[in-house]
């Protein structure tokens, strides 16, 4: 019976918050997160390219390029890596429509085993789409929305110098981003107009 | 928007209520977030030597989610005083002790930190802190414990070290996250000083070739 009052206890005084509370997000708006501690966040989204198509010598000169461009960055930063998964049911039904086309055997052989390839990665769940992100931020100050802004446009021209293309997050896109770590399964499904009208009947 | 404009702003529930998950529980090692059981780990060791490309494997992990903070050290003249301090520890140490082990562990210290010397001082190449982080997810214990089980592979077949950081779930989820900032409890156990061309030298924004 004592460890029974024991536990009731310990779960009583357990400290409990809300989900929403936990976030500590106090709003989106434009190109900024308001953090409810006081912080202003923005992000700028980098579009990936393949650097495994370079020689080793190029691939050393771009990161050579990359450190130069990115010396005289001075704050800290995040870099936030995720993936995606990619439907392919287009591609594959293209595959298929090319091989109902194909008279060759040889031909229709390869298109075969390159639809299998692609079955296979979408079975396996692994037909992924990288996603990197950089986020800066800095405390609630006079001119903080205008400073963070700077700090991007400098660091887009930065990636731009080096052979990226990027991309400034607006307020649809970080809500976006915050739902795909908080709600990895529907992130991507569902609709981010949470603003509109409530639910209409047609 | 004016800094009194930004501490007066209310809470926008409408928002939370759309992105907040169904639920937080956060447990000593691990995370339940709605459906999903997470897992953050950092890297607490990595290899002397890494080559090209290192940071291809790592940041393109199915249902793992990496996320870098880094810190550029701004007092470059501390930091090269304290590296020349250790130089001066070591050479005393290599000169002195009779164990083999420890004469050829001074002498790599000693090599790294000349290193570390010539690229801050001469070839003007800055240096930063990294914290790295990874947050595993899965929606069922067994989907779960395979993705972990895929990660630890992926990380020690790097040679890098990954750690739990017990205790810390939810720091380290916050710092995780690309809603909140980093930590310093958690910063201060996974930082690690590394050149910024080692870090570029990982190809951090590249897309991956294939497995």
């Amino acid at each position: 019976m004592k460890g029974l009052d024991k536990l009731v206890k310990a779960f009583k005084s357990k400290p409990t918050m809300t989900a929403n509370k936990f976030l500590n997000i106090k709003d989106i708006q434009g190109n900024f997160l308001y953090t409810i501690d006081g912080k202003v966040l923005a992000y700028l989204k980098i579009y990936p390219k393949n650097c495994k198509l370079m020689s080793k010598e190029e691939q050393k000169n771009h990161a050579q390029i990359l450190t130069r461009n990115f010396a005289s960055e001075l704050k800290p930063f995040k870099l936030y890596f995720t993936n995606r998964p990619v439907n392919l049911q287009r591609n594959q039904d293209y595959q298929a429509e090319l091989m109902d086309k194909e008279k060759n055997a040889t031909k229709f052989t390869l298109q075969s085993k390159r639809s299998r390839s692609f079955g296979n990665l979408s079975v396996r769940g692994k037909a992924l789409e990288s996603e990197i992100y950089l986020i800066v931020w800095g405390e609630n100050t006079e001119y903080i929305e205008q400073e963070l802004m700077k700090r991007l446009n400098d660091l887009k021209m930065k990636f731009t110098n080096s052979g990226y293309r990027t991309e400034i997050l607006e307020e649809r896109l970080i809500i976006q981003l915050v739902n795909s770590y908080t709600n990895p399964d529907v992130a991507y499904i569902e609709n981010q107009d949470y603003l509109e009208s409530p639910l209409t009947v047609i | 928007m004016k800094t009194k404009d930004i501490e007066t702003m209310p809470i926008n529930q409408e928002l939370l209520n759309l992105i907040a998950p169904q639920g937080i529980e956060i447990k000593s090692s691990r995370v339940q977030m709605g459906e999903f059981l997470s897992k953050i780990q950092y890297v607490s060791g990595y290899p002397s030597r890494v080559n090209i490309g290192w940071l291809l494997n790592l940041k393109d992990i199915p249902n793992t989610i990496v996320s870098l903070v880094i810190t550029p050290i701004e007092d470059v003249q501390a930091f090269v005083e304290g590296v020349s301090k250790g130089i001066t520890t070591d050479k005393n140490t290599y000169n002195t002790t009779q164990n083999e082990f420890l004469r050829t562990q001074a002498e790599f210290k000693i090599m790294s930190a000349e290193t570390m010397i010539r690229e801050i001082t001469i070839d003007n190449i800055p240096y930063i802190n990294l914290s790295f982080l990874a947050k595993t997810n899965g929606n069922t214990e067994n989907v779960f414990t395979e993705n972990m089980r895929i990660v630890k592979n992926k990380i020690a077949g790097m040679g890098l070290k990954a750690r739990l950081p017990a205790f810390q779930q939810e720091l380290a989820l916050k710092q995780a996250s690309p809603y909140d900032v980093a930590y310093e409890k958690i910063t201060k156990n996974s930082n690690k000083q590394m050149s910024l061309s080692a870090l570029f030298n990982g190809l951090p924004f590249s897309r991956k070739w294939s497995d």
